[in-house]
């Protein structure tokens, strides 16, 4: 059986992690974390850069990828944390980081690894907001056939 | 298959935005223009009152980029008959858009030389010893920094030697507190300072420009310090106040930090040849900006030091190709146009009079409101954007109720400058939020608390420290 635990840089709760490593020692399943990469985040602020700070392209060019590095290096800080937790309680371990939007490459990640239960985040989103863009972990129930555990924040 | 159970509206809505925006605009437009004019207004008032709604609504919505909606506005002036089509493209050629295509020249030359992250390195390796010490070197090396160049490159520029700073101390992003804190540090030490000067922004020499273009009246690079800085200065130490009580400090030694830049330091070498001549130019214009900009004027000198850098071969085209968006000469240019299109068309002191007629309003009283609608409005649009919109209605209101201009201008520009909560009003502090370290909300409350206090801080000044200058309200 295959424990999905989805992470990404703009949302992480120590308790997600502790929930899915639960249900993969109760099911005696393989825990696959996959950390998603926002990179919304930096193409917003390269945008910001040149558009309202009149800054040029290079200065916003090395900011993004020195902002993809630290969220690299934080995915994989975060996946050896999880890896050593779970080796800790026998529990078999996969890691995987991808980039892009959250939703888009959690569905791809349960999709292509076989996610048999998929464990998320839910970080607190303003009424509004979810009125306005949806909310992300909503449309991954809608998306997904496999069974999908909200950890709230 | 995928079902979107969200409200009809709202789906349509996101879908077709940037159109709705587009057809409501038109709608607006068309409305306007085509309305009886009202008494005291001018058609061409009417016309130049249809093209500033379109505008404020597109830099607000931003489904164009600002550049183009500033382009937007030049063709429209003579197309509606507003000016013509001479005066709309002379506008391009004032004088602020060359004095700050100037300083950004400059400014990318001590960005690709190193030489801004050599002061950097060397004010924040003097920081003191102790992890408020180092916050406090953070926040004011990135507000002298933003004295000199755009604030947000400074925060782009400081960004990932903050990141070392935070792994050398092995700071947990989103857990640790000291974390937020630097960089808080680095944004609202940006922020505030870059209004100190004509250099933080683009904001300041287009509201000069404007201010020029429509009265005559000028206000000089040494004469807008003096008005601001104790402004600057108070906001610092705020700033450091709000950011050690909102993220309280959770680390007992920052050796490692200390480590960190020493290294960094001494891995910089030897100032270059380059750094240097780069240097010296830097603080030849910023000396001739201050002691000489009255008599050959900033854009002058400005041009002069940027031919200098070529002379002597410390740039090459390529590096300003790279470092500066030479967007700036559209949004510029359409924004002085529209300002004067509102004012020499009488739109604008129409519109201040019909909307103030019944309210009882004193000098103070209309620079703390537009000073407050600055604030405002920046935390959700560009800086420029919100000076362009504001100021033509702010120098009517100046000539009608009898204010010095001088004041209106720095009601609406510095406040326009002062935006801390949100990651969409400016670069620096989406700078900040990208780091992955800091969450929105807290940046929110304490960046609310920072607002208002500027706003007051301002308003203290313009009372009580400008009379003392000459400026009085």
């Amino acid at each position: 059986m295959n424990i999905m635990l989805v992470l990404s840089t703009t949302c992480q709760i120590d308790k997600t992690k502790d929930a899915a490593l639960k249900i993969a020692k109760e099911k005696n399943g393989k825990l696959i974390t996959v950390f998603v990469l926002d990179s919304k985040i930096p193409n917003t602020v390269f945008e910001e850069l040149t558009d309202m700070g009149f800054i040029g392209e290079k200065p916003g060019v090395e900011l993004t990828e020195t902002v993809m590095r630290e969220y690299r290096k934080q995915a994989y800080e975060k996946l050896d944390e999880i890896e050593s937790d779970a080796k800790a309680k026998g529990i078999d371990f996969k890691g995987v980081v991808s980039t892009g939007a959250f939703v888009e490459e959690a569905v791809k990640a349960a999709e292509d690894l076989k996610a048999d239960v998929l464990v998320v985040p839910k970080c607190k989103e303003a009424k509004l907001w979810k009125l306005v863009f949806g909310s992300s972990v909503e449309e991954l129930k809608r998306r997904l056939r496999c069974e999908v555990v909200l950890v709230e924040e | 298959m995928r079902i979107d159970t969200r409200p009809l509206w709202i789906l349509i809505l996101s879908k077709s935005f940037r159109w709705l925006v587009f057809a409501a605009l038109a709608g607006v437009f068309f409305f306007i223009i085509s309305a009886p004019t009202p008494q005291g207004l001018t058609p061409q008032g009417q016309k130049a009152i249809a093209v500033f709604v379109v505008c404020v609504a597109l830099w607000v919505t931003h489904v164009l980029p600002l550049m183009i909606t500033s382009l937007l506005a030049i063709i429209l002036l003579p197309l509606l008959g507003i000016m013509d089509s001479s005066r709309a493209y002379s506008l391009f050629g004032n004088q602020a858009v060359f004095f700050i295509l100037g300083a950004f020249i400059l400014a990318a030359a001590m960005m690709k030389s190193g030489l801004s992250t050599r002061i950097t390195l060397l004010f924040l390796g003097k920081a003191g010893k102790s992890p408020k010490s180092l916050l406090l070197g953070i926040l004011s090396t990135a507000a002298f920094l933003s004295f000199w160049m755009s604030e947000h490159a400074v925060a782009a520029m400081m960004f990932p030697i903050a990141l070392e700073i935070s792994h050398g101390l092995g700071l947990s992003p989103l857990r640790s507190r000291y974390g937020k804190a630097i960089f808080m540090s680095l944004a609202w030490g940006a922020v505030v300072g870059g209004v100190a000067t004509f250099l933080g922004g683009a904001r300041a020499p287009l509201a000069v420009g404007i201010l020029e273009e429509n009265t005559g009246i000028t206000i000089g690079f040494f004469e807008w310090m003096i008005a601001i800085l104790p402004v600057v200065i108070v906001m610092l130490f705020v700033a450091y106040f709000v950011i050690t009580n909102f993220f309280r400090v959770d680390v007992d030694s920052i050796d490692k930090a200390k480590a960190i830049l020493k290294q960094k330091i001494r891995l910089k070498g030897k100032v270059s040849s380059e750094e240097r001549s780069i240097g010296i130019i830097m603080f030849l214009t910023i000396f001739g900006w201050i002691f000489f900009g009255k008599q050959f004027g900033l854009a002058n000198i400005a041009i002069a030091s940027v031919v200098l850098l070529f002379i002597f071969k410390l740039v090459k085209w390529k590096d300003i190709e790279d470092y500066v968006n030479w967007g700036i000469i559209l949004m510029y240019g359409g924004a002085i146009a529209l300002g004067y299109g509102l004012e020499s068309t009488g739109a604008a002191s129409w519109a201040v009079k019909s909307l103030l007629a019944n309210f009882d309003v004193t000098p103070l009283k209309i620079i703390m409101l537009l000073a407050i609608i600055s604030l405002v409005l920046t935390e959700g649009m560009s800086n420029a954007a919100v000076v362009a919109i504001l100021l033509p209605a702010g120098i009517s209101i100046a000539s009608v109720y009898g204010i010095d201009v001088r004041a209106i201008t720095y009601a609406v520009t510095v406040p326009a400058g002062l935006a801390f909560c949100l990651p969409m009003s400016t670069p620096s502090v989406a700078i900040a939020y990208s780091s992955g370290y800091i969450k929105m909300k807290d940046m929110i409350f304490a960046g609310a608390i920072l607002g208002l206090t500027s706003w007051a801080v301002f308003i203290l000044t313009a009372k009580y420290y400008w009379p003392l200058l000459g400026l009085k309200i």
